[in-house]
């Protein structure tokens, strides 16, 4: 089967098996119940969602000037005819765009044009555990110190500490990541020499950039946690569980919290795609080997091969985390319908 | 389904998640530490030297091979490296005979000799390798034929007629064939190792080389480990066992590495950190960082194809009203040179020393003469001069720079707008002749005026202004190769150079100094002006 001939059949399954996906997820719903369903039609949208972008991203990269083989010195005109046959980009472009989906299913992005030594498949393998490491490691930090600060916050409304942490909320939000980095390496990096300026070889190297990735999401937890938990504890149930001489601390952390976290949950889905993307920064500013600086540098390099394999990387990662964000969603709280 | 129930779920496979990727991520953090790091920028485009381009390439380049010829870091003279002596020259500069050093070993210890580096030679010509730099061997009889149609391989005069000979016979004189046979994308490479493993010989567990090190593993984005070669031909003299090439693109990210000493030379600082460092670490203080000269020149190109820069009066008149030394005082600040010409000072033809000639200084005065004049000579006034764009990059020094040559314009009645490109759509743009004013910059492989000169020839790739000047041509394709001495090489580039000057098809901005900073127990690493230190001498005294 010729490359273009696979692209076809590729294109075609893009199409079909989604629609097939979505019509079992609304026969499940009624046999096998929700969370079959909601998977089934998840899974379609996701199908089509990536056929859209790859397309779109395929189609873009190449309307932009310049391509990968541009540079500042002078070229003979062979020898860029030389390049551009080493990567098929002497062919029609409706065939190189069939020839790229057809590697899609096996997650074949073609060799990188930049970095001639990798495809893009070993790029993303080599940089998706660091940046994933981070990525978890700053969601860690989110909860971590954003639900205390909440609760903190909301059970003594009103007071110093109060208004000091929700003052402290608002200015971790507006600050970038990149500036708090800056103001943290100062003290934590060269005045005591306690952590690495740069660099995931050592266990410690991830607790800055995680925190400096993870603190404006933080804070944004706090506040959502903050005004969650007020409201709930203003409800009737509140009032009959303490009437009930059950203690502050396990009305607010047995019972009104859980009713506070909804809105976390909902949050999640935003926070992880905005934790992904601010790892392009984070991870320049702290040398980490992760996917991050792919992502911008790729399509500033003019690298269709591997821009293309970060596009779909993202466009994986933001949809399957909102969907598993929704799940959660669902599952906590009885009165959201998935679908 | 029990809440409580599946939230914990969720949470241990977090958890295990979380464990195996630090587990995976951290593996390696028992690495043993390498004896010296170098930040060398970005990742290199390949280890393989016939398709790699930049100068971070050939830095890693140069601790994994060696040429025919090698840069003595001290002179810049070119040595004899896997070649036993300097080369003999016919009399008519069209033979170069090498004659090839005994016992020379790949670094698996298979036999080196000239039918080999024939084969790399062939190779790198090669359409299907799809080289980058062909046309440094353009010079050598049908090498151009060779590399644009994939035919007459046998017809290109590279020819082995022993294992210990080399011979190259040229079209036409190069005198600066030695320097260009000292450049890394012409290093050689593994005949055996290519065809065994082909596409893949370039991954370190299949890699042969015959420099002093050898590469162990490549991280993308972290770092590229060389080990000592025990093949390589002075092996003896190699002090380092192990050196990392850590690729770390951002200057920032590097200048935080060498603070915290986890590297011992880095290629680049902040900008904005330049007068602190020259404070605490300059030449008055620990002298680890000294930016010193090289040879790169950075400029702004006109497209003189586009009214009213088809004057060149006009051209003249922009070149004056910039003022060089505010800039390299008050935006760059690392000791740059203001450029008043292509080639920068420093540059040799040889034996001699090239002494460029320079445009007139900052003087508005001239220049609003100048451009009144040149406007009249096209029937315009300065206010029918449209709003011309300025395409300059995203740097913040680029940014400044652009601001400034603004500025400066405006006080001359000229409006421009500044427009910020990436680096690929400026060159783009560039290219094809679509801009009016653009940022550029040229940085030198070898020690010799053509090597800038070059750029403005007319069918040149490099020229990119619409600048055609028959003589110019001449000179620099022509006569100057074919002159009888250095002294009338460098009489004649001269000359070139006035006429290119006097045509103003660019504005020369500043010389590049090289911004890298050294550990005080770094030793062998020599600062000259091509920046280039050759690994096999560095070594560790603390």
């Amino acid at each position: 089967m010729t490359p273009a001939l696979r692209g076809l059949v590729v294109l075609a399954g893009f199409v079909v098996v989604p629609a097939i996906l979505f019509w079992l997820g609304g026969r499940a719903e009624r046999s096998h119940g929700r969370l079959l369903s909601f998977a089934c039609r998840r899974i379609a949208w996701l199908g089509w969602t990536a056929l859209v972008v790859f397309t779109l991203s395929f189609f873009l990269m190449r309307a932009v000037p310049g391509g990968p083989f541009d540079d500042e010195r002078r070229m003979a005109p062979q020898v860029k005819r030389n390049l551009e046959a080493r990567f098929g980009l002497d062919r029609p472009v409706a065939e190189q765009y069939l020839a790229a989906l057809g590697g899609l299913p096996s997650l074949d992005f073609g060799p990188c044009m930049t970095l001639r030594d990798f495809t893009v498949r070993e790029i993303i393998a080599q940089g998706l555990p660091p940046s994933m490491l981070l990525g978890l490691a700053a969601l860690a930090w989110m909860l971590l110190i954003g639900v205390p600060v909440g609760v903190l916050a909301a059970t003594r409304r009103g007071s110093t500490l109060d208004v000091t942490l929700t003052a402290l909320a608002s200015l971790g939000m507006a600050v970038p990541n990149f500036v708090l980095a800056g103001a943290l390496m100062m003290p934590l990096v060269f005045w005591s020499g306690w952590l690495p300026a740069a660099g995931l070889t050592t266990v410690d190297a991830v607790l800055l950039p995680s925190f400096c990735l993870g603190a404006p999401f933080a804070a944004q937890v706090a506040r959502l946690v903050r005004t969650g938990l007020l409201e709930v504890l203003t409800q009737d149930w509140v009032r009959t569980a303490r009437a009930k001489g059950l203690s502050e601390r396990r009305v607010v952390l047995g019972h009104a919290l859980r009713g506070a976290m909804l809105p976390v949950v909902t949050f999640l889905g935003p926070a992880l795609a905005g934790i992904l993307t601010g790892s392009l920064v984070i991870e320049q500013v702290f040398a980490i080997p992760g996917v991050g600086t792919h992502f911008v540098q790729s399509a500033l390099n003019r690298d269709y091969t591997l821009s293309l394999g970060m596009v779909m990387l993202y466009t994986v990662l933001v949809y399957g985390l909102n969907a598993v964000a929704d799940l959660i969603h669902g599952l906590l709280d009885p009165r959201v319908s998935l679908s | 389904m029990g809440g409580g129930f599946t939230r914990n779920l969720v949470l241990l496979g977090l958890l295990i998640l979380t464990g195996l990727l630090f587990r995976s991520v951290l593996a390696d953090a028992t690495l043993p530490p390498a004896d010296l790091v170098i930040a060398n920028g970005p990742d290199p485009r390949s280890l393989d030297p016939a398709v790699t381009t930049a100068i971070a390439d050939g830095r890693v380049l140069s601790s994994l091979f060696e040429g025919l010829l090698d840069v003595d870091p001290r002179t810049l003279e070119p040595v004899p490296a896997l070649a036993a002596t300097m080369p003999e020259v016919s009399e008519d500069g069209l033979t170069w005979t090498f004659a090839i050093r005994d016992g020379l070993k790949w670094s698996d210890g298979e036999p080196l000799d000239a039918t080999g580096l024939r084969w790399s030679f062939l190779r790198f010509l090669d359409p299907s390798t799809a080289a980058r730099f062909t046309e440094l061997l353009y010079g050598v009889r049908g090498a151009k034929a060779f590399n644009d149609t994939g035919d007459g391989q046998d017809a290109v005069g590279i020819e082995a007629p022993d294992a210990r000979t080399l011979i190259f016979r040229l079209e036409r004189p190069v005198p600066h064939f030695a320097a260009i046979l000292t450049l890394f994308p012409l290093y050689p490479v593994p005949r055996h190792a290519v065809l065994r493993f082909g596409a893949q010989w370039v991954k370190p567990e299949h890699y042969v080389c015959n420099g002093p090190f050898r590469p162990v593993f490549w991280r993308v984005r972290d770092r590229i480990r060389v080990v000592k070669n025990p093949h390589y031909r002075c092996a003896d003299e190699v002090a380092l066992q192990t050196v990392d090439y850590l690729c770390t693109e951002s200057a920032a990210a590097q200048l935080n590495l060498y603070v915290n000493d986890r590297a011992d030379i880095i290629t680049e600082v902040p900008t904005a950190a330049v007068p602190e460092l020259i404070r605490r670490y300059g030449e008055d203080a620990t002298g680890e960082f000294r930016p010193t000269a090289r040879l790169g020149t950075f400029f702004y190109r006109i497209n003189t194809t586009r009214s009213p820069f088809t004057n060149r009066k006009v051209r003249l008149a922009l070149s004056l009203a910039v003022d060089r030394q505010s800039i390299v005082e008050n935006v760059t600040r690392a000791g740059e040179l203001p450029a008043r010409s292509l080639v920068p000072p420093g540059t040799r033809c040889a034996s001699v020393e090239y002494e460029p000639p320079l445009v007139a200084r900052f003087d508005l005065a001239r220049a609003k003469t100048l451009l009144a004049e040149g406007l009249q000579e096209l029937n315009l006034t300065v206010a029918d001069v449209p709003v011309f764009e300025v395409l300059y990059s995203a740097d913040v020094v680029d940014q400044a720079v652009a601001e400034v040559l603004q500025k400066q314009w405006e006080t001359l009645g000229l409006r421009c707008r500044l427009v910020n490109m990436d680096g690929g759509s400026i060159r783009t743009a560039i290219r094809q002749l679509d801009y009016a004013i653009g940022r550029s910059s040229w940085i030198g492989d070898f020690n010799d005026p053509s090597n800038f000169l070059e750029l403005f020839v007319s069918d040149s790739g490099g020229n990119r202004t619409g600048f055609e000047d028959a003589a110019y041509d001449s000179s620099i394709t022509e006569a100057a190769p074919r002159a009888a001495s250095d002294a009338e090489r460098a009489r004649l580039f001269r000359a070139a150079e006035t006429r290119l000057l006097a045509e103003a098809p660019f504005i020369p901005i500043y010389h590049y100094v090289s911004r890298s900073m050294v550990k005080p127990w770094v030793r062998g690493y020599h600062r000259n002006v091509l920046d280039w230190h050759p690994p096999r001498w560095w070594s560790i005294e603390r």
